[in-house]
């Protein structure tokens, strides 16, 4: 994969400059602590009370954390992310509450804004606690209820709410409305000589893009389009509904989550689609894929995939065929595919007919720690603290400076276009070189080299 | 009336009334909490084999996590057994539970079960030590966690020193005996250890979240 560093740089340097755009809304903070309560109180169902009821404090969502684990920090526990959304319900809901609220302190302000750093600095939401807690318990969807009531009550990441406020106001993220979108892929198709079906009224099926990878990785859309065009499928994309992050899921606030999954479904209905194509990123999915109906109030008329679940697809059913390639080719899948899939934690990847294999969870846990202690140590700004969907290759190519190592990189959407034996499939054997780097991992033969994506 | 009278009598009544109804409470209301609905299309309609499943996977940590999670794991294991085998095995035990029930079955030899009631000891030392040393556990421990802890002890230590005759008579050993299981009885729908009937549930819910997503939990 090609990154051109001028633009990622670019793209590095505005991250701090979007926390200056943030519009923060002026509340009392006893109207904030209101609506956060007023949240976590229409959030929490029978399963939610039943693993709040269920916790035995016993520590071992701390040993499956990628913020506790190398840090050995014990506020980062998930245990103590979800404690705010405990406190409203032991003392509003629980049927001891009479009980509870004698000694159960209620939430204020103070403590809305120094969660904001758990909940939306220190997790991602990927729902590895979820696998080690005896219990059974879904810590990661906690989480993401005490976001919708950080959210509401209007302490969101500053850099994140700019981010959220743009796609609520103009449904767009980083500039890139319809008109900007059409450009680019106008512009793109035409100087990679690659048909790609724009604002079709009829199709099959909607792929689904993000302003970032149609700034910045513009060679993921050339693969998928490739491949799409490829298998003959009869397939679009529609200025009207492209961009599949979601920063309504991302901050917790629900109004701008909808509005954002409402333009897909709006699209995909208007040009007949059956099935939605979502990039790899690890909330987009989800998204769309969990949330959109309940969001919607009613279930969607086409199905939802991930690209990589798209892919995984085809080569079982041998409509896409890869060229074995031997060693080297992995593929890192984002966490919350893992937990929100369309995968499962068996490590079984929908490539896997083709000779690739995931490295899931544990060496992406290993990955994972390594760059949060870096992060800690300063070796990364601070600004790359406030992680986004698409940051995961910002941070491999950061890190990998710091290091002074190369960590290969790509997306999952170049694999099959790169290790494809047919011409449709495109260029083979790019790799992308971070300036500086030692080459400590090499390429195998003339495929690219996929690892490690972390797209939360 | 004497204190054995009093735990054998009005104490014993009371906290089982505690006891059952307080459950009852907890579980009902939690149960019938509202549920909302999901309009998602599920990857797998049927979850019910998924979330039985779930319910028994999760007695044992995924390879993942074996380094991190073995010793509490098999310390936890060292507690729960022993005290199954106590309040289970122990002869007087089950007569106490077959005048109240009817039910009658089997126990072990006296000293087989002193040695459980030790391991199951020394176990909750070992997860009382871990609170209190370890950095993490300090910081998510609660008083309802300490006090778990000794309210499971304590019917464990006041049995074994009841059965050696230690410091006090009989009758009034096992008055205080008594009088802690009633304790327990008392807290169990209130507190954590109210974990022994949630996990259950719980496993399942979860078993049949991940199963409608398609993923193995």
């Amino acid at each position: 994969m090609t990154v051109d560093m001028q633009l990622f740089e670019k793209f590095a340097g505005m991250i701090p400059a979007l926390a200056e755009r943030a519009q923060p809304p002026h509340m009392s903070d006893a109207e904030r602590v209101e609506k956060a309560r007023a949240t976590f109180l229409a959030n929490i169902d029978a399963d939610m009370a039943s693993e709040m009821e269920s916790c035995i404090h016993c520590g071992h969502c701390a040993d499956a954390c990628h913020y506790y684990v190398p840090t050995q920090d014990p506020k980062y526990a998930p245990v103590r992310k979800f404690e705010l959304l405990k406190r409203v319900y032991r003392r509003e809901l629980s049927p001891l509450r009479w009980l509870h609220r004698l000694y159960t302190e209620d939430i204020n302000a103070d403590d809305l804004r120094k969660w904001q750093e758990l909940v939306y600095d220190s997790c991602t939401e990927c729902g590895r606690c979820a696998m080690i807690c005896p219990m059974g318990i879904n810590i990661a969807g906690m989480v993401n209820v005490m976001r919708q009531g950080l959210a509401n009550a209007g302490i969101i990441p500053a850099e994140m709410m700019a981010m959220e406020q743009e796609q609520g106001a103009h449904g767009s993220i980083f500039g890139v409305g319809p008109t900007e979108m059409e450009q680019i892929v106008q512009d793109l198709s035409r100087k990679q000589g690659v048909e790609i079906p724009l604002n079709r009224d009829r199709a099959d099926i909607l792929v689904t893009t993000s302003g970032l990878d149609l700034l910045l990785y513009n060679d993921v859309l050339i693969a998928t389009a490739r491949i799409m065009n490829h298998l003959g499928e009869s397939w679009t994309l529609r200025s009207d509904g492209f961009e599949a992050a979601n920063f309504g899921l991302l901050s917790g606030y629900e109004k701008v989550q909808k509005a954002a999954s409402e333009r897909l479904i709006r699209a995909a209905e208007a040009c007949g689609a059956t099935t939605v194509i979502i990039p790899e990123c690890g909330h987009a999915y989800p998204s769309m894929r969990w949330d959109a109906a309940n969001l919607h109030g009613r279930q969607l008329p086409f199905r939802v995939l991930a690209i990589s679940e798209y892919l995984g697809q085809k080569v079982k059913s041998g409509q896409l065929k890869l060229t074995p390639p031997g060693q080297g080719q992995e593929g890192h899948f984002p966490r919350s595919l893992q937990t929100r899939p369309p995968f499962g934690f068996d490590r079984r990847a929908p490539l896997g007919a083709g000779g690739t294999r995931s490295r899931l969870p544990r060496d992406g846990v290993a990955w994972r720690n390594e760059l949060v202690l870096r992060r800690r140590r300063g070796c990364l700004p601070d600004r790359y603290r406030r992680r986004t969907a698409p940051e995961g290759l910002r941070y491999q190519d950061r890190a990998g400076r710091c290091h002074g190592r190369r960590f290969g990189g790509g997306h999952l959407r170049q694999l099959p276009a790169e290790l494809h034996g047919g011409r449709a499939a495109g260029a083979v054997g790019q790799e992308h070189r971070i300036p500086g780097g030692t080459g400590g991992r090499g390429a195998a033969g003339n495929h690219a080299l996929i690892k490690d994506q972390h797209h939360d | 009336m004497t204190l054995l009278d009093f735990a054998r009598g009005p104490a014993l009544a009371w906290s089982l009334y505690i006891l059952f109804f307080g459950s009852l409470l907890r579980l009902v209301g939690v149960l019938l909490a509202r549920k909302h609905v999901d309009l998602s299309q599920p990857r797998n309609a049927d979850t019910l084999g998924d979330s039985v499943r779930t319910v028994f996977t999760r007695f044992w940590f995924k390879p993942e996590f074996r380094a991190s999670t073995l010793f509490i794991t098999l310390i936890g294991y060292a507690m729960h057994i022993g005290l199954a085998v106590v309040v289970l095995l122990f002869v007087p035990h089950i007569l106490f539970i077959s005048k109240l029930s009817g039910l009658s079955w089997g126990g072990l030899p006296n000293d087989t079960i002193m040695l459980a009631g030790a391991i199951t000891l020394a176990a909750l030392v070992a997860m009382w030590v871990r609170r209190l040393q370890n950095p993490l556990m300090q910081a998510i421990s609660n008083w309802e966690d300490h006090l778990a802890l000794f309210i499971t002890g304590l019917p464990v230590l006041t049995g074994m020193m009841a059965y050696g005759h230690l410091f006090q008579d009989y009758p009034t050993l096992l008055a205080i005996h008594i009088l802690s299981v009633e304790l327990l009885f008392v807290w169990f729908p209130f507190g954590k250890l109210f974990h022994a009937v949630m996990w259950i549930p719980t496993r399942f819910k979860l078993g049949a979240h991940f199963s409608r997503r398609g993923v193995k939990a």
